[in-house]
């Protein structure tokens, strides 16, 4: 009994370093698609309305490109909406970057710059005119690298919670449809051309 | 003692037969053709009847947007789903593309006539530079088929969509 009670502890705590390991995830989604769909128009309209509905936002859109930020559980999703959307699925190309390393680096970058501001704005107490005037250019400078740095902190955060996907419509070849002949005589006669360019009166 | 009246199918049929005998042509379009309202915003253009005995009915929106419904004789003889799937089938092979799945429409059925089923498709097509969209309908009424066809610049079917379905449901054979 006792044993089963420390497997079952075991498997718990498994469970819940694995779900911390997903929650704690430092991967930056990309998601580069190419399609052929009918109506490109349509198909951007369509994306983005759908990509807002998720609780993301489009960067870019027009009738060639939509680059939109999705949360990372609705890129699968996606790719099945693309499947839906697309007469042709010319290249769907997944990607993801780990953000550890420019997450610690701006963390580390932006940690040094805070002590070095305070050691400087401790030193201008006791500095003279010509040392406060130096002392406060170079606080503005640090000021400006600390905001940079924080910016950038607050980029990375976006970048693992919003995957980020670029989706190239092109059109479906344009060519003029091709007569045939049917069977049914009436059916011969629906045809776009004719209708849009014969006599309406 | 009261004479019964005829049902009003014999009374226009009856109407229809007295007044051919005076001005022929003139009637057959009238009492022969199919009616309906024309879409909201557009203006109706003449009834036509054409050498093959097919009847036009024709109308424009402000902006040229087309709009024409067509009688044409259920030869051979067969019933909605028959005749909608064959002109999909056709204009599909000919490399048409659908802008979206295939909707039934019923029509309001004026006066004493029943309701009538139809199914309608939407295009897109290039033209020129632009993207239009092409509507085709398809409403079988006995011997006849009514065939429905709508053309206009994306923006402007956009526009003009809603008043051309609502007239595709005031179709009487």
């Amino acid at each position: 009994m006792r044993n089963r009670t420390a497997l079952l502890a075991a498997v718990s705590l498994l469970a819940a370093l694995a779900g911390a390991a997903a929650q704690e995830s430092f991967l930056h989604h990309t998601l580069t698609a190419s399609l052929v769909v009918a109506d490109p128009e349509a198909a951007a309209e369509r994306i983005a309305a759908w990509v807002e509905q998720q609780g993301g936002y489009f960067v870019i859109r027009s009738d060639s490109l939509v680059v939109a930020r999705v949360p990372n559980a609705a890129l699968k999703p996606l790719r099945e909406l693309l499947g839906q959307l697309a007469d042709r699925v010319v290249d769907v190309s997944p990607g993801a970057t780990d953000l550890r390393e420019q997450m610690l680096a701006a963390q580390a970058a932006l940690s040094s710059r805070e002590e070095v501001l305070a050691r400087n704005l401790a030193y201008l107490d006791r500095a003279d005119v010509s040392g406060t005037l130096a002392i406060e250019g170079e606080v503005a400078t640090l000021m400006k690298e600390i905001e940079g740095l924080k910016g950038r902190m607050r980029k990375l955060e976006t970048d693992r919670t919003f995957a980020r996907a670029e989706i190239k419509l092109g059109f479906l070849e344009q060519s003029v449809p091709e007569r045939l002949p049917s069977s049914f005589a009436w059916i011969n006669g629906v045809d776009f051309y004719a209708f849009v360019k014969g006599a309406f009166r | 003692m009261r004479m019964r009246r005829a049902p009003a199918p014999a009374r226009r049929a009856l109407a229809c037969a007295q007044a051919i005998a005076f001005v022929p042509m003139l009637l057959i379009v009238s009492c022969g053709g199919p009616r309906m309202t024309a879409p909201e915003g557009f203006a109706p253009l003449e009834k036509r009847l054409f050498d093959n005995r097919a009847y036009v009915l024709r109308a424009m929106s402000p902006e040229g947007m087309r709009f024409q419904v067509r009688a044409v004789k259920n030869d051979p003889r067969q019933d909605l789903g028959f005749w909608a799937e064959a002109l999909r089938a056709h204009l599909a092979k000919e490399g048409y593309r659908t802008s979206s799945e295939p909707q039934g429409f019923r029509t309001a059925g004026p006066g004493n006539r029943a309701p009538l089923e139809g199914r309608f498709f939407e295009w897109t097509m290039p033209y020129g530079t632009e993207s239009w969209s092409y509507l085709t309908a398809v409403l079988v009424a006995g011997k006849r088929i009514l065939v429905a066809e709508a053309a206009g610049e994306r923006a402007i079917y956009a526009k003009h969509r809603a008043a051309v379905l609502a007239s595709l449901q005031s179709l009487a054979p």
